[in-house]
C-alpha cells in the first residue's frame, strides 16, 4: 500500500513538475502547492519552508500537516520556476518523494 | 547466484554478530509512567500548535510553541503565565541566571529576553561563518553562563558567551566521531556536553571545549534501532542535577533516560510491540528542580509530566 502511494506520487511529480502552472488563488495571490505524502516529522517540513523562503519571490509559506502539503505563496508579479523550487528542495535535504501540483 | 547467497548470509551473520557482540542491548532499571498531561483539549489556556523545545528554570515550564511563533511560560500546574512574539518558528528554549534564549529556526537568530519576557539582545543571521547560523535547532547553557547552540544545516554545535560573541565551534558533517549529521539539540551538564546527532541516530558527549568523549545509540553512523538504548532520529536532548541524560527518541516514539555514561536507566514511552502508543512524536524534553520530566508531543500538541522510579 505505502510503496503503491509512493509510487503514483513519483508519478505525478514527474508529471506535476512538467505541467506545473503558477495560477491565481481566489485573493489574486499566486501559489505553488507540493504534495509531501507522508512527510514524517518537524525539520523535514521546517527545512522544506526554509529553502522555499529563501527563493526570491516566495512571501509566505503555509504547511498543512493534515493534507499533506505545503504551499507556497508568490508575490504579486513575480514568477517561481519549477526547477527553483526543486533546486530548493532539494537544498532541504528533504530525502522523501514528492510532487508539485497546481492549484 | 550460491555464491552470492553465501555472501549474504555470512554478512547477516556478521551484523548480527556486531550487535549482539558490540552492542549491549539494555533493559531499563527505572517505570516512568505521565502524571499529567496539559492538551489543547482539557487546557484551554494552552492552545499549543505543534510544540517542539522545552526548558525549565525558576520553576517555571517554558514552551517553544512552534507553529503558533510564540514562545510561553506556564507554571507547575500547567496555567499560562505569558506569551511571547516575535518570532518565526522557535524550535528551542534554554533557561539561565534570569535570562531565556530561544533559537529560530526560520530567521538563523538567538535572541536573549529576561525571564518576563523582555527582548536583552538577539544575534545571528543566515550564513556558515562564525557566529551565524542555517536553521538553529537546538540551545542550552552552562553555569558559567556560555551558550551552545545547535547548528543544523552548518552540522555543528557553536558556543557564545551569553551575549552572543562566539567562542568557538565544532563538528563538521559526517558519520565518524565529532562529526554530525543533521544535530537537533544540545545539552549541558557541569562539565559536559550532550549533543542530539539526530540523523545519526546517537548522542555524542563533549567536553565544553568541544573535545569528544564519547557516543552511543546502537551502532552509531546512520543505523537507526527500536531496541532498548538505541534511537530512530534522537530529537531532543536534557541533562537533570545528577547528570541523568534524557532523549528524545521521535520514531520510537518514546523518551530515553541514561547515565552520562549511556547506560539506560528508563523508558517512557511505547517500548513493545502492541503496547499502547503514548506519545506520538516527541520533540522536546526538560527536567524540573523536583525531577519530574516533561516532554512535548509535536503532533498531539500535548505536554506530558512524566516521572521515572
Amino acid at each position: 500500500m505505502r510503496v503503491g502511494l509512493k509510487i503514483l506520487t513519483l508519478i505525478a511529480g514527474i508529471a506535476g513538475i512538467h505541467l506545473l502552472m503558477i495560477q491565481s488563488g481566489a485573493a489574486g495571490d499566486k501559489e505553488i502547492i507540493l504534495s509531501v505524502p507522508g512527510i514524517p516529522g518537524p525539520y523535514c517540513a521546517y527545512g522544506v519552508e526554509k529553502r522555499l523562503l529563501e527563493l526570491d519571490g516566495i512571501v509566505r509559506v503555509e504547511l498543512h500537516w493534515k493534507d499533506e502539503t505545503i504551499r507556497a505563496v508568490i508575490a504579486e508579479g513575480r514568477t517561481v520556476t519549477a526547477e527553483q523550487i526543486r533546486t530548493a528542495v532539494k537544498l532541504a535535504d528533504y530525502p522523501y518523494a514528492y510532487s508539485i501540483i497546481a492549484p | 547466484m550460491k555464491k552470492y547467497l553465501a555472501a549474504l548470509a555470512i554478512l547477516s551473520l556478521l551484523v548480527v554478530a556486531a550487535i549482539y557482540f558490540f552492542v549491549p542491548l539494555s533493559s531499563p532499571k527505572e517505570v516512568c509512567t505521565a502524571v499529567a498531561q496539559w492538551t489543547i483539549e482539557n487546557n484551554e489556556e494552552a492552545r499549543l500548535n505543534h510544540p517542539m523545545g522545552l526548558a525549565w528554570g525558576d520553576g517555571f515550564l517554558y514552551v517553544a510553541d512552534t507553529e503558533n511563533g510564540v514562545v510561553k511560560k506556564f507554571r507547575e500546574d500547567g496555567s499560562l503565565v505569558s506569551e511571547w512574539t516575535g518570532f518565526k518558528r522557535p524550535v528551542a528554549v534554554t533557561v539561565v541566571d534570569k535570562n531565556v534564549y530561544v533559537a529560530d529556526f526560520l530567521t538563523d537568530r538567538i535572541a536573549k529576553l529576561t525571564t518576563d519576557g523582555t527582548l536583552i539582545a538577539q544575534w545571528g543571521g543566515y550564513g556558515k561563518g562564525e557566529g551565524e547560523f542555517d536553521a538553529p535547532s537546538g540551545i542550552a547553557a552552562d553555569g558559567n553562563g556560555y551558550v551552545y547552540v545547535a547548528d543544523f544545516y552548518n552540522h555543528r554545535i557553536q558556543k557564545f558567551t551569553g551575549d552572543g560573541e562566539f567562542v568557538m565551534q565544532w563538528g563538521g558533517q559526517g558519520r565518524g566521531s565529532g562529526r554530525f549529521h543533521y544535530p537537533t539539540d544540545v545539552a549541558v551538564s557541569q562539565v559536559e556536553v550532550f549533543v542530539a546527532d539526530a540523523y545519526n541516530h546517537r548522542i555524542q558527549k563533549f567536553t565544553q571545549k568541544g573535545v569528544y568523549l564519547a557516543k552511543w545509540g546502537g551502532l552509531g553512523y546512520g543505523i537507526s534501532g527500536k531496541w532498548f538504548g538505541w534511537f530512530r532520529l534522537a530529537k531532543a536532548v536534557t541533562v537533570d542535577s545528577h547528570n541523568n541524560v534524557y532523549v528524545a527518541d521521535a520514531f520510537n516514539y518514546r523518551v530515553q533516560k541514561f547515565t552520562e555514561e549511556g547506560e539506560l536507566l528508563g523508558v517512557w514511552g511505547k517500548s513493545q510491540p502492541g503496547e499502547e502508543q503514548l506519545v506520538q512524536y516527541p520533540a522536546g524534553v526538560t527536567v524540573a528542580s523536583d525531577g519530574t520530566i516533561y516532554v512535548s508531543d509535536f503532533f498531539k500538541n500535548r505536554i506530558s509530566k512524566i516521572e521515572c522510579h
